[in-house]
């Protein structure tokens, strides 16, 4: 039985199997569609348009008939009748590039590898007091890391004849666990490979993996692609209620390890022209929810009250544990996590920006659809999560996509409403992402276009020939069109709604909200904050000027900002190259004081104040 | 008394302290609260759930007016109360247990009020028992919010405690939907705060 499906002005077949959903036909078929909710028919992601024929929609046997076309959710759609035509419109269809943030700042750090590779010459057995060959190059490689403590597994004993035989000189590969080394691998000399590393900051989003050479200290190459886990489920709610059952927990862990970093684990190794086992240690960072699945522990605590994890600082895990494309020995470090919603990149971001080295009074904030924030002082370290929902990677806004090539990311104009667009990667935009809602907002509030309530001037709007009236599900709203049907990639015009800049609104009111209820709840305001750090993607790409016009971010003088980029990803590169970063990591998870926001009388007031531009309080914006 | 058109605007604007100024002054001046609750606050809190409904306001703005309304009902309530003054009916809303996300509960409890509802907020993570006193309390309905997928299924659960106990049971929430309210036997479903009081309405027959 064929069912053809359509996409794009593209058409491919698919034969289902009995009882697959249409989600599942579009994903078998190479198309997934967006099945944020886990495919329980909540989020309608997955709208897709019938052709002719006969479907079961839910419970309901659905004849349409010749030329009709009705709209269903693809999740809760199975086909009974062969050649059924179904169309999906592109924001169906799980977008499956996007541009990724992995750079990031280091602190200087002194190199002390985690992985080190060394050669010996090992002795022959003296007769008179012979020793076994274990004995023989464990005592050498004791003498050359140096260390008190070498161990090996069976698979370095298993080796070590053979390398012996081809000569006295043996290369040993050695990890550093914390009561000593593990030899990983001994070979002889000449044909040792490299020992590279692989540092992977799993994001409910997208995934980096980054390949390093931990002897140099130096980084080889980098991917990244979206976390596959999206195709189930695209947030960590819709994620733990995915996986009740053992075996959809199993799919989720299938999905992060053999769909998403093993790809690019290969991906690396390919680029930099070795072979994926030459990586004998991963480091992991992600949100609690994220080292939960990779691991395959159950998040189930973590979806309720009290937000119980299974665990926050977990043993060093095995490579063939995890079915992970690396040296089948190789160790997996996985960063601690804080507490249920304060997760191993949080960790990974307090210890990268020095929190608790330094003692001026710092807050930082790492921004996305949940931001986190971290308040530190002399005297205190004080953490806590607030949802701003996914308006700043663009999601949920009418025009809104990820930041991938195509994409406004920027946007300038004056009171003419002569709007310039920046596109990544140039041409012709097809949407727009979070960082030039940020300014499109900024600069129109500027020029009075916008007022403090986040409505537009209707007058202006078709003065300039840019107003649209756009209907939606949900009924009509004002719209101020940026770029026309003929200057954009998807032959439709591009336009904000005065829906679109509401959900802005309330993204940045819960970030700033979280940030001053933390600040208050220790006696202290935003001008106490002599030093702001700015963690995750979207921070590294927004106007910062134009965050503070929009009320975002406080006014402060921009020289009090710090920018670090992806945290969590060097918090993973940290932990294999010095040795001291993830013990340390480990030692703070149990410092901060970790504040529920729902829990604080103040939170539901600043929340509500920082829903205007920029603020209720105005004067907590003089500039 | 006619409307107040100050106070109408205030509260539409959400101006808080202006509603707090005038309140007080009506009050110091001896009008009668009801009339003022009646004429102008309810009415207001009404016109902007209107406007919510035909997109002409959004939420910011609805949780900007609902916070300048409960300033002026915090001053008027006590009042009220010595009054014998009436309301439509007494209900209670809590955001189910596992859950804390109370801002949008808040909004509906804030909308009830406006409405002219007696509302006994039982606050978050509420478990079958707290609902229960609730309606031992004499509430005629429960509104139950969850925020999280994860949370959701425990409005089957409270539903079905309370089901067959002359209360109504009307469920909200970002993840829900009116399917999953039929599916779980609720008795209504409201997609927002100014639906949820038109189902309140609608249901207790009120209006």
């Amino acid at each position: 039985m064929t069912v053809h499906i359509t996409a794009h002005g593209r058409t491919r077949h698919a034969e289902p199997t009995p009882d697959a959903t249409l989600a599942e036909v579009w994903e078998r078929a190479g198309w997934p569609l967006n099945t944020r909710c886990g495919g329980q028919g909540v989020c309608r992601g997955c709208r897709v348009s019938l052709g002719a024929g006969v479907y079961r929609i839910g419970r309901e046997t659905v004849t349409v008939g010749a030329g009709e076309t009705r709209e269903t959710l693809a999740c809760q759609t199975r086909v009974l009748s062969a050649d059924a035509r179904v169309e999906a419109p592109a924001g169906s269809l799980l977008e499956t590039q996007g541009q990724i943030v992995d750079d990031f700042v280091l602190p200087t750090v002194m190199p002390d590898p985690t992985v080190r590779q060394l050669t010996v010459t090992v002795p022959e057995s003296a007769p008179k007091a012979p020793a076994s060959d274990w004995d023989r190059l464990a005592a050498e490689l004791r003498r050359a890391l140096p260390a008190e403590r070498v161990e090996g597994g069976l698979d370095v004993l298993r080796a070590l004849p053979l390398a012996l035989r081809a000569g006295a000189r043996v290369t040993g590969t050695a990890a550093r666990l914390p009561d000593g080394w593990r030899v990983l691998e001994a070979a002889p000399e000449a044909a040792a490979g490299p020992a590279l590393v692989a540092a992977v900051d799993i994001g409910t989003t997208t995934v980096v993996v980054v390949l390093a050479d931990p002897a140099r200290g130096i980084i080889l190459r980098r991917a990244a692609q979206y976390n596959q886990q999206i195709r189930k489920a695209d947030d960590v709610a819709a994620r733990i209620s995915f996986c009740r059952q053992p075996e959809d927990l199993r799919l989720l862990q299938d999905l992060v390890i053999q769909q998403t970093i093993n790809p690019l684990l290969r991906q690396v190794c390919a680029a930099a022209d070795v072979a994926p086992e030459r990586v004998l240690r991963l480091a992991v960072a992600g949100n609690t929810v994220m080292a939960h699945l990779f691991l395959g522990l159950s998040p189930e605590g973590l979806g309720r009250l009290p937000f119980q994890a299974v665990r926050h600082v977990h043993p060093v895990g095995r490579a063939r544990e995890l079915g992970l494309a690396m040296h089948p020995a190789g160790l997996v470090d996985v960063l601690p996590s804080i507490a249920g919603y304060l997760g191993g990149d949080v960790a990974a971001d307090i210890h990268v920006a020095q929190l608790l080295q330094r003692p001026e009074p710092t807050l930082l904030v790492d921004m996305g659809t949940n931001s986190e924030v971290v308040l530190s002082a002399a005297d205190h370290l004080a953490a806590c999560s607030t949802a701003a929902g996914p308006a700043f990677e663009g999601a949920g806004l009418l025009h809104g996509r990820r930041a991938a090539p195509g994409a406004i990311e920027h946007i300038v104009f004056g009171p003419a409403l002569d709007f310039q667009c920046f596109v990544i990667g140039g041409g012709r935009p097809d949407g727009l992402c979070g960082s030039a809602i940020i300014d499109f907002m900024a600069e129109g509030f500027r020029n009075g276009l916008i007022n403090a309530q986040g409505r537009f001037d209707i007058a202006r709007l078709k003065q300039r020939g840019c107003y649209a009236h756009i209907r939606l599900k949900r009924g009509a709203t004002h719209a101020c069109v940026l770029v026309s049907a003929d200057g954009s990639a998807t032959g439709q015009a591009i336009a904000i709604t005065e829906m679109d800049l509401s959900q802005v609104l309330k993204a940045k009111a819960a970030t700033y909200a979280g940030m001053k209820t933390l600040l208050q709840l220790h006696g202290r305001k935003f001008t106490d904050v002599r030093r702001f750090v700015l963690s995750g993607g979207f921070a590294r790409h927004i106007n910062l000027r134009n965050a503070i016009t929009l009320g975002l971010l406080p006014d402060l003088p921009l020289d009090r900002f710090e920018v670090i980029g992806n945290g969590a990803l060097a918090g993973a590169y940290l932990a294999l190259v010095d040795a001291a970063a993830l013990p340390a990591m480990e030692a703070l998870v149990r410092r901060p004081r970790v504040v529920e926001l729902n829990r604080t009388a103040d939170f539901e007031n600043n929340f509500i104040d920082a829903l205007l531009i920029p603020n209720l309080h105005a004067d907590e914006f003089p500039s | 008394m006619a409307k107040n058109e100050k106070l109408f605007e205030a509260i539409c604007t959400g101006n808080r302290k202006l509603v707090e100024q005038i309140v007080n002054q009506q009050v110091a001046a001896g009008a009668k609260v009801v009339e003022l609750l009646n004429d102008s606050m309810i009415p207001a809190m009404r016109s902007m759930g209107d406007k919510f409904s035909r997109n002409e306001v959004y939420v910011p703005e609805m949780l900007i007016a609902a916070r300048a309304m409960q300033a002026g009902l915090k001053i008027i309530e006590p009042i009220l109360a010595q009054a014998g003054h009436k309301p439509l009916a007494r209900v209670c809303v809590g955001t189910v247990k596992g859950d804390l996300h109370d801002i949008g509960k808040n909004l509906v409890a804030m909308m009830l009020k406006g409405a002219g509802y007696e509302v006994d907020d039982l606050g978050v993570d509420c478990d079958v028992a707290k609902f229960e006193a609730g309606v031992s309390r004499g509430a005629r309905a429960v509104l139950c919010s969850a925020l999280l997928t994860t949370t959701m299924p425990y409005m089957k659960t409270v539903t079905e405690a309370l089901k067959g106990k002359g209360v109504k049971i009307i469920i909200g929430g970002a993840p829900v939907t009116q399917q999953y309210a039929s599916e779980i036997g609720a008795d209504g479903y409201g997609a927002d705060a100014n639906e949820a009081v038109k189902i309140m309405d609608a249901q207790l027959g009120v209006r």
